[in-house]
């Protein structure tokens, strides 16, 4: 018998064996006040992220000595597959990607566990019970629906490869395991939750035992669905990065809800206020990455996520239906006992702000929700289908994104409690006079569309309203302590953490934001067909076709072009756009080559070409700032983990 | 009391959405044709003679488009042959309209896979941009007033012949 079909079954099925064993004994434990139950009940999620990282390494093993007895590798490896792509071909189909997701719900689950071994024991066990019951779902899929050591006999020679779409870009080596990190963390502010309902933890310790965890998750899925937006951008093609699919809305309405959570639980934090709203955000954020996973993992929507054809959906139906019963029981007959005793003193103060940015946040989620789910509602209703397409979504959601804008800036230099209005105004000032000066900036450079103004500007002074506060902070210390002002600056971030690395989280959103809108509305683009030595222009750039040329590589027959290119008369370099035809998978993949600047993109692909070489179609695309949104997203989430990590060593 | 009432509002509304969900298609494309008079056509069939759509007036009428180069479509010719043998006696017409391929391909496909169903060529391909054919096999499925019930798109399965069979069937049809 197959050893890695041994290993990762027997893996399996223990984690299932260990997980209501682990279950019984928490419950037992927390009932019985015993404390050896309750370690053993630990020992259990200790045990569980081991089977699973053995499970989870034999099967990469597999993958990169091409075991191909084994079902999943018989289904996405093949010989010649470069071995960097065999080994993350752990999550390039449904059954991998599963594992994967066992893995590293059992490592959280099991850090957070260890983390917590000493406090609120009767809070914990509830804890341990959800985490427990939710890798029990995922192992049942393992074992039985997707289970991804199946043995295979005969053996085949080879296998097909993963994916092409999968192969193509090495972002795809980072971008689902961040999405995992983020979705995935959502699961321990749930389980809090579930653990605060069960217990009625009415002073709300919960909070501040998940505030981390949830910073955590929402740094590592805000990253990701950025390095989606990339992956989309560098592979498929189009030029563009977001597309209000349904499978990028089901990563994005939990990251909208999480942000909204991440706020909340400030405010109750620092003024006992919305202890429902936090448990019903918690819940509603985990229902929501159940849903996403649903959506794209059953089939139920088409899209490049979707691994069609599989069985998961009625697995997921059930256990979305036990999650959903259960958590609304729990928030509609505990949660009412959770008043909040802490009271708005004043209208304009952080707490009614941070509810403003809360209802801004829930209903941009209900916004995408509706788009995203109305057409399987009309469908469902009345047997037509219909799609909601890009102008729903950006007309709903820019007054949305607007509004968040202002609400960061004025909240950013809001106090808790109550406002002094002229301090405010004095405060406000300059931030209001300096974000005149990139708007005008932005007129002179021809950004003449109002809402791409007035967007600079919002934007422009939530910014100045963070670096004047920083400037002038350390310019105090610099005063007092007599040191250097840039180094007192640098010091804010350890001195403050939350507050400073927040703001750092904030930039990345202001940068991402700015950089959305602009590239949006003023990209343009072309297409092109040159002739062997022809000549194109897009923008101020020169595009001359030199030549095109085959090469082929084990696993692929690539087309390449190579397109000269010229900024302003001046030579800046060659791209080389390319087709690559993957054997034995149909339809070719485009490859696009893009020239990246901090200004703007120049994005070519080939869409056509003659085979004798003479001739091809080119589509150009050039794009303004779009680098910016990337870079964003690796801001938003240094400054999360700058307020995770600092913030940790103060305490 | 009044709190299980909002459980059930919220519970059954979205599971019930989510298994609905599950039970659809995300590939299956509506065509615009369904629903509208199919357009006429006569095209001249393999051996020599004519068919037409006037010719199937009054009976139901499957029009599958295919190809011999075309994978799904040698999948789904052995259940297009079987069903033509069992229905055409009770009067279910079959056309097989041939789509960018030669004559003599389909003359090889049948005398090696056997077949009886009406093979019709459409050299121009006037019939299939008509018909708004992007990718073979596609299926027809026309009543006999000549209105288009459905359109299918990829190689039929037996269960999706029979299910949208009964679509054209003429109401107090016999048993099939």
């Amino acid at each position: 018998m197959n050893v890695i079909v041994n290993v990762g079954n027997i893996s399996i099925i223990l984690a299932i064996g260990l997980c209501l064993f682990g279950m019984i004994l928490y419950f037992l434990g927390r009932k019985l006040e015993n404390d050896t139950a309750l370690a053993l009940a630990r020992a259990s999620v200790y045990a569980n992220f081991i089977l699973m990282t053995v499970a989870n390494l034999a099967m990469i093993r597999g993958l990169l000595i091409n075991d191909f007895s084994v079902s999943y590798i018989a289904h996405v490896g093949s010989v010649e597959t470069p071995r960097w792509i065999s080994a993350i071909s752990l999550w390039s189909s449904l059954e991998g990607s599963i594992l994967f997701w066992g893995w590293i719900l059992s490592g959280y689950s099991a850090v957070c566990i260890y983390f917590y071994r000493e406090r609120e024991q009767k809070l914990m066990a509830w804890v341990g019970i959800t985490v427990l019951f939710v890798q029990l779902f995922f192992f049942i899929l393992l074992a039985f629906p997707c289970n991804p050591f199946l043995p295979v006999f005969p053996v085949p020679e080879n296998g097909p490869g993963p994916n092409p779409l999968l192969q193509n870009h090495w972002l795809m080596s980072i971008h689902p395991p961040f999405l995992y990190m983020g979705y995935i963390g959502f699961t321990i502010p749930f389980a809090f939750a579930i653990a605060a309902m069960m217990e009625e933890d009415l002073p709300g310790q919960w909070i501040e035992m998940t505030r981390r965890w949830t910073l955590f998750a929402w740094s590592f899925l805000s990253m990701a669905i950025v390095l989606g937006g990339w992956w989309s951008y560098a592979v498929l093609g189009w030029g563009g990065y977001w597309a209000w699919d349904p499978v990028e809305n089901a990563s994005f309405m939990p990251w909208l809800l999480g942000t909204a959570l991440v706020h909340s639980m400030i405010v109750q934090e620092k003024r006992k206020m919305l202890p429902v709203w936090n448990l019903i955000l918690a819940v509603l954020t985990f229902l929501l990455t159940l849903l996403g996973t649903f959506l794209t993992r059953s089939g139920v929507l088409d899209s490049v996520h979707s691994f069609t054809e599989s069985h998961v959906g009625p697995y997921f139906l059930i256990f979305i239906a036990i999650v959903l019963a259960g958590s609304l029981s729990l928030l509609l007959w505990r949660a009412p006992k959770f008043r909040s005793p802490g009271r708005v003193e004043n209208i304009f103060s952080l707490e009614v702000l941070f509810l403003f940015n809360n209802l801004l946040f829930v209903s941009f989620c209900f916004v995408v929700f509706l788009g995203t789910l109305y057409p399987l509602v009309v469908e469902a209703l009345q047997g037509k289908r219909i799609s909601v397409g890009q102008p729903y979504f950006n007309q709903m959601t820019i007054p949305i994104v607007g509004m968040t804008l202002l609400l960061m800036g004025v909240g950013l230099m809001t106090p808790w409690r109550k406002t002094d209005l002229s301090v405010f105004l004095k405060t406000a000032r300059w931030p209001a006079i300096l974000a005149v000066l990139p708007t005008l900036l932005c007129l002179f450079l021809g950004g003449t569309h109002p809402m791409v103004a007035g967007m600079i500007y919002l934007a422009s002074f939530a910014f100045f309203v963070m670096s004047v506060e920083m400037i002038q902070a350390a310019l105090r210390n610099a005063q007092n302590k007599g040191s250097h002002v840039l180094l007192e600056f640098f010091k804010l971030f350890s001195e403050n953490p939350r507050r400073y690395g927040g703001f750092v989280a904030h930039l990345g959103i202001l940068m991402i934001i700015v950089a959305v809108v602009i590239s949006g509305v003023y990209a343009k683009d072309r297409e092109l067909i040159l002739e062997k030595g022809q000549s194109a222009n897009i923008g101020n750039y020169t595009l001359t076709f030199h030549e095109l040329w085959s090469e082929e590589t084990p696993q692929r027959l690539e087309i390449k072009a190579n397109v000269e290119v010229t900024r302003n008369y001046k030579p800046v370099g060659f791209l080389f756009p390319q087709t690559n035809f993957y054997s034995g998978k149909g339809d070719p993949i485009g490859s696009p080559s893009v020239r990246s600047t901090l200004i703007e993109d120049l994005y070519l692909t080939l869409l056509n070409f003659e085979k004798e070489g003479t001739k091809i179609t080119l589509h150009a695309i050039l794009t303004p700032a779009v680098v910016w949104i990337w870079i964003g997203g690796a801001v938003v989430m240094s400054g999360g983990f700058l307020a995770l990590a600092l913030g940790r060593k103060k305490k | 009391m009044k709190k299980f009432i909002i459980l059930l509002l919220i519970f059954i509304p979205t599971i019930a959405l989510l298994y609905f969900s599950l039970q659809r298609n995300p590939r299956e494309l509506p065509s615009a044709l369904v629903g509208k008079q199919a357009t006429p056509f006569e095209l001249e069939t393999l051996e020599g003679g004519k068919l037409s759509l006037e010719m199937a007036k009054g009976k139901p009428l499957i029009l599958n488009f295919w190809s011999t180069w075309c994978g799904p479509c040698a999948a789904e010719h052995a259940l297009l042959k079987k069903a033509h043998e069992n229905l055409s006696p009770q009067g279910v017409v079959f056309y097989a309209i041939l789509y960018e391929d030669t004559p003599e391909n389909a003359r090889k496909f049948i005398s090696r896979n056997g077949g009886s169903v009406p093979i019709l060529l459409d050299p121009e391909l006037k019939t299939s941009i008509d018909y708004g054919v992007s990718g073979i096999p596609e299926t027809f499925f026309i009543n006999g007033q000549g209105e288009i019930r459905y359109k299918y798109s990829g190689a039929l399965t037996p269960g999706i012949l029979m299910e949208n069979l009964s679509k054209i069937l003429p109401k107090s049809g016999g048993n099939f």
